[in-house]
């Protein structure tokens, strides 16, 4: 078993890498198309789902998660002003991805593959420093149009076993009951995808290159893969499905008996989880001046932080209110047309937030995280700095390779 | 970084990495050690192939019993001719069916016929396997006569668990002796008969020998039907029986049904199979007694499946698996399923909660009982929850062996409750940390 999982996740890390090598051509133009849109998009998704999963997923859920999971993408376009990636809210929005990611990814290697914890995060890490550096944003776009397509084989199947074990009035009237996602914990979390996403360097740098047309396309596409997926295996287990619990594991479980099947779940599953962090790493490591030469210290610095405080397991729910609360003032700052890398007091609030959080236990998708974001947004948009009317450096970067 | 490099770099570091992963991958779960013989693990005279009388011991009037809380002992008495080494006393308790109501619920308790040590004996509550859900199948109707359901399991499980030093109290489950719903995998009604069992015993009563118990000391133990019981246990301990100490549990070859409703669709209409006709039928029955709201016999069973639902009552193990499997299951059952029963399952079965007691878990993988991939799934979700679980397989084991394996090989399950009762930190095998 060990030997598939582990030949699995490196044929993922390989392909992954080889795709974003062989995309990774200066001469030409760099073009940001519908379906790479969508690998900017999966950590909201895995942070979601994984979290919703607790509580139940059924066809309204996975139409939430759906949505929650383009609210980046929508924000990205919603807001005209270009933004400073290499500014301090942009990093931290990538590190704590990152972080988020490798948490889902050690969590989910070692349990459906058995491999160590802290070395799959590793692993993890390693291969997305090593798609993004070898692959730059073009590397990272073509990989992530990849991605799409394994998920869409991942959701036939998915879809095709459940139209054949269930059946369709299942989704209406769903035969195992779950206690169903807690309203104020998608609250948070659309919320929380909002102020991340305005700050995700990798989402903006790519929504930014791709055309209107196609960010309206990714946006389509992208819920329409989740909610399909998701949807799917509602209706294998009953109608709805919430994890963890016997049902949800019976699946994995029996992967094993299919020929093959541990491969190239692990391949995808691996593929999936570096993806992402390579689109992040492929942003920062983009240099303005020299587009040949990627930065390696910044994103190489980044993804050893992230894996270190991912190794430390402290829990993406944790992780994920701890980075909604630290980027919600620059986002506020942001949505006023201001200098989001200036909202210092913003920051000065989110850090109070998150000591208070800490000491009552709150620091979960609950309320008083909620209003703990929203004053922190407030914060950030009645105090952020100087009105942000230049363009970006990374998005002269980007402009610099397009030309 | 030209292009040959990159492709280079591209296909070197995901194999360097494959390396580190195999390289490090925690041991599996595998034990490679030789099957126990089915002789040594299963005797012959443990098969069930006698259907005892009921008692008059357990005929009492469930509406009419004495004042008393859950685990309130009712009332014992010595079961004589037992073998030398053990007392053993049958005894009925108060507990509650899922309703809330007060139920009698009786069982057999098992102890070391020699002096306890000065704090009292280790207390293990035992959660029994699939004997059936007549009022004659319990472990407390008659375990030394040979081939009948409490004499399976006394002579394989209660007797050597007394044996290496501990008492042990086996719970018969609600309406298996003392009249009662049904609980066949209904897992908060067994567990509320093995947890009423420990409060049963627990105090010191002149009919049960004033037999001494070290409250620090008790754990839950059992196989297959009493596999998932005994995690059931652990999972309701902390809000139905909070003053207990469990200190962990042994689960054996998990007796799980995974309440997917298209998996279970497939089973129940095999043309041809007959196999599982006793568990389903002790299935249904048991939960339409507990889940009235969701599970309708008549929307579950056709009229030849109703036609056999008296057996149920007459009739335990193999005595009663070779009566009602003359037909396939697919014409006892209606088509597809009733989804009420699958809702029920899910609810019912252990693994929606996280345990606060550390569990170990033995499977045999030649198992064809409980295939050992709901096992696995179990594990999965138990590593998921961030439980504190010890998972074993064994490669030639079955149903019957692995529960003789898993004493005298590693886990060392005694040993492990030992350990547990040592106040030694549990291990577990899970390759993640908790969520």
């Amino acid at each position: 078993m060990i030997v598939q999982v582990t030949l699995g996740i490196s044929a993922g890390f390989m392909l992954g890498a080889v795709v974003a090598a062989s995309a990774a051509r200066p001469d030409r133009p760099l073009r940001i198309g519908p379906l790479a849109l969508f690998s900017t998009t999966v950590p909201y998704a895995i942070v979601a789902s994984a979290w919703a999963t607790l509580g139940g997923v059924n066809l309204l859920g996975a139409a939430l998660l759906a949505l929650i999971t383009v609210v980046p993408l929508l924000a990205v376009t919603a807001t005209s002003r270009p933004v400073t990636p290499r500014g301090w809210p942009s990093m931290v929005a990538a590190l704590g991805l990152t972080t988020l990611l490798l948490i889902a990814a050690g969590q989910t290697l070692s349990l459906l593959g058995r491999v160590n914890q802290v070395m799959a995060i590793v692993a993890v890490g390693l291969a997305g420093l090593l798609i993004g550096l070898i692959g730059g944003l073009r590397g990272a776009g073509r990989l992530g149009a990849w991605l799409f397509w394994a998920l869409v084989v991942v959701t036939v199947i998915v879809v095709a076993l459940a139209l054949f074990l269930g059946t369709l009035s299942d989704l209406a009237s769903p035969v195992v009951s779950s206690p169903g996602i807690p309203g104020v914990g998608l609250l948070f979390l659309a919320a929380g995808a909002l102020v991340i996403g305005l700050n995700d360097p990798a989402t903006r740098v790519f929504a930014s290159e791709a055309s209107p047309r196609s960010r309206v396309v990714g946006v389509i596409v992208t819920a329409g893969l989740v909610v399909v997926l998701l949807a799917g295996m509602a209706l294998f287990y009953g109608g709805s499905f919430f994890a963890p619990s016997l049902q949800f594991f019976v699946l994995p479980a029996n992967v094993d008996l299919i020929p093959g099947g541990l491969f190239l779940a692990m391949l995808v599953i691996s593929m999936m989880m570096a993806a992402p962090i390579g689109n992040l790493v492929a942003t920062l490591a983009a240099d303005p001046d020299d587009v040949a030469s990627p930065r390696w210290s910044l994103p190489v610095g980044g993804v050893a932080i992230a894996v270190v405080i991912a190794a430390l397991a402290p829990g993406s729910e944790r992780t994920a209110v701890v980075l909604a609360l630290l980027v919600a003032g620059p986002a506020g700052a942001l949505m006023m047309g201001r200098e989001p890398a200036r909202a210092v007091i913003g920051l000065a609030v989110a850090v109070v937030a998150i000591i208070a959080l800490i000491v009552t236990r709150d620091l979960e998708f609950g309320w008083p995280a909620l209003l703990g974001l929203i004053v922190t947004v407030l914060a950030g948009a009645l105090s952020g700095g100087r009105d942000s009317a230049h363009g970006s450096t990374a998005d002269s970067a980007v402009q610099t390779e397009s030309s | 970084m030209n292009r040959g490099s990159r492709f280079a770099a591209a296909i070197a570091v995901p194999v360097v990495l494959g390396a580190a992963l195999l390289a490090t991958a925690p041991p599996p779960y595998l034990v490679d050690v030789t099957a126990a013989s089915i002789e040594d693990a299963e005797p012959a005279d443990t098969f069930i192939t006698k259907s005892p009388a009921v008692a008059p011991f357990y005929d009492v009037d469930a509406a009419s019993l004495p004042d008393g809380e859950p685990g309130d002992l009712i009332k014992a008495e010595t079961v004589q001719g037992g073998p030398d080494g053990v007392k053993t006393y049958r005894i009925m308790y108060h507990s509650t069916d899922l309703q809330g109501n007060d139920i009698p619920v009786t069982g057999l308790y098992v102890v070391p016929d020699k002096p306890p040590p000065p704090s009292g004996w280790p207390l293990v509550s035992y959660t029994h396997g699939t004997t059936g859900i007549g009022r004659a199948c319990g472990m407390s109707q008659s375990p030394f006569e040979p081939n009948t359901p409490g004499y399976s399991h006394f002579a394989r499980f209660l007797k050597p668990t007394a044996e290496q030093g501990w008492a042990v109290v086996a719970t018969d489950y609600s309406g298996m002796g003392a009249p009662g719903p049904n609980s066949y995998l209904v897992g908060p009604l067994e567990a509320r008969g093995a947890l009423d069992a420990i409060r049963a015993v627990a105090v010191q009563d002149p009919t049960t020998g004033s037999t001494p118990i070290d409250t620090n000391k008790v754990g839950v133990y059992g196989s297959s039907q009493g596999g998932s019981a005994a995690l059931s246990t652990l999972e309701l301990a902390p809000e139905y029986a909070p003053e207990l100490d469990i200190k962990g549990g042994i689960a054996m070859a998990l007796g799980v049904v995974a309440p997917i409703p298209g998996a279970i669709n497939l089973i129940a209409s095999n043309p041809t199979s007959t196999a599982q006709n006793m568990f389903l039928l002790l299935i249904v029955k048991s939960y339409a007694d507990s889940y009235p709201d969701l599970v309708n016999l008549d929307n579950v069973l056709t009229e030849e499946g109703k036609k056999r639902l008296p057996l149920l009552d007459q009739y335990c193990g193999d005595d009663l698996s070779k009566r009602v499997e003359d037909i396939p299951l697919a014409d006892m059952l209606q088509q597809p399923l009733d989804p009420g029963i699958v809702k029920a399952l899910a609810m019912s079965m252990p693994g929606g909660t996280p345990f606060t007691q550390p569990a170990v878990i033995t499977q045999g993988l030649e198992d064809v009982t409980i295939v050992p991939q709901f096992s696995h799934a179990q594990v999965m979700n138990s590593c998921a929850w961030g439980d504190q679980v010890y998972y074993a397989t064994y490669p030639d084991d079955t149903h019957y062996t692995v529960v003789l394996t898993s004493r005298t090989a590693s886990p060392h399950v005694f040993q492990w409750m030992n350990d547990r009762f040592a106040g030694i930190p549990a291990p577990t095998n899970c390759a993640n940390e908790s969520r």
